[in-house]
């Protein structure tokens, strides 16, 4: 995890100002939330090059916000702000994926490049998070490995607090009953 | 079991970090109470450690690098566009574009009120009272209705007193030539029917 950067909205108006190391520290911070919010929204769609697409999609949301950072209000939580963005941004992909006819899974796996080495991970993560709907699965990287607050994670994806709870509840009872079988087999 | 629909819920939660204090408070006096559902969560709160440990997987330094490089390129070439982009399509540009254009519309409309001496939306009204009022040949022309314009009325009487002697002569062309000059002459004459009578014998 990435290390949060001090007096955030001092930054941000400097990094709205036109300061680049104030962008960069913003950076920084966000970059690996958003990379992961990314990931797993087109893990079903990038087959073995999500890590790359979700890269590109990444850059693309921080462009975005270079471009936009003055427009950036206070009211809203920066991270809050580009989560939202990274979701429309992969749920774009997605959809224009899915109209291109290269759909998801072990199909689209095979007929693109070679997972690379970073991508070992991959089967394991997208087996699992592929037993949850789009919404459980933001729900729960945003909370389980960005650790946002329930408040900002309703934010990103316009649901009230209640209903990311349930989201929350229902992706870890499915992705308990498919890791425990998973690793009950392979662990012991 | 009449807690598992309840509890599981609010296992699921804490195991994912995300059970409010009233919540936990039930919860913690409930596992106090049940062997089941302590176990349940015991159970939980290990499957999650599991499923942190394969997260995405995250680029590594080299590649944050990379990306930051590729991302200052991007957005310095950004920059560097936008400029162009807002000159061409910018509110700002648009609006000078039209005020510049309404200036244009405004000078062409002065100048030919200048030249021609009235409003244009009153000149058909104006021509026909102006050609009721030219004196029939003989008469004895009346004042003019604004004293401000006495010196156009008197013009225009002798520009009429003009395209009259021509026309009673007969010389069309410097009958029409006046009444070029004289707008309002042409309903006159239309209306008195110099015309047929002038075009009779011509100005060769």
């Amino acid at each position: 995890m990435t290390e949060p950067v001090d007096n955030e909205r001092a930054v941000i108006q400097r990094a709205a100002k036109g300061d680049r190391k104030a962008f960069g520290a913003l950076m920084d911070a966000h970059r690996e939330g958003v990379f992961r919010t990314a990931y797993f929204r087109i893990l079903n769609f990038a087959g073995g090059s999500a890590s790359e697409e979700a890269l590109d999609i990444t850059q693309e949301v921080f462009l975005r916000a270079f471009r936009a950072i003055g427009r950036w209000r206070p009211e809203a939580k920066f991270s809050t702000w580009l989560q939202r963005i990274a979701l429309n941004l992969a749920s774009n992909y997605c959809r224009d994926t899915a109209r291109r006819g290269e759909l998801a899974g072990s199909r689209a796996t095979d007929a693109r490049e070679e997972p690379r080495a970073y991508d070992e991970t991959t089967p394991i993560v997208r087996n699992a998070m592929r037993a949850l709907s789009v919404r459980q699965r933001q729900v729960f990287v945003m909370r389980h490995y960005n650790d946002m607050p329930l408040k900002e994670i309703a934010g990103a994806t316009r649901c009230s607090v209640s209903a990311v709870k349930t989201h929350l509840a229902r992706a870890v009872g499915k992705l308990r009953g498919v890791l425990g079988r998973k690793f009950a087999g392979e662990m012991f | 079991m009449a807690c598992e629909e309840r509890y599981d819920y609010l296992i699921s939660l804490r195991a994912a970090g995300a059970l409010e204090s009233s919540e936990a408070a039930a919860l913690d006096r409930h596992v106090a109470e049940c062997a089941d559902c302590a176990e349940e969560l015991k159970a939980a709160l290990e499957d999650m450690q599991l499923f942190r440990a394969i997260d995405a997987p995250l680029p590594d330094r080299a590649r944050w690098e990379k990306f930051d490089r590729k991302f200052w390129e991007k957005a310095d070439g950004q920059k560097r566009a936008d400029p162009v982009s807002r000159r061409k399509f910018s509110t700002r540009r648009i609006a000078c574009a039209v005020a510049a254009a309404a200036v244009i519309v405004l000078a062409v409309a002065a100048l030919w009120q200048a030249l021609s001496g009235k409003v244009p939306a009153k000149a058909g009204n104006e021509m026909t009272q102006t050609a009721r009022a030219v004196p029939a040949p003989g008469e004895v022309r009346k004042a003019p209705s604004s004293p401000a314009q006495p010196d156009r009325e008197n013009r225009r009487a002798e520009r009429m007193k003009t395209i009259r002697a021509a026309a009673e002569k007969g010389y069309l062309n410097t009958c029409l030539a006046a009444m070029a000059a004289q707008k309002d002459a042409i309903v006159y004459a239309v209306t008195e029917s110099w015309l047929p009578s002038a075009g009779k014998d011509g100005d060769e």
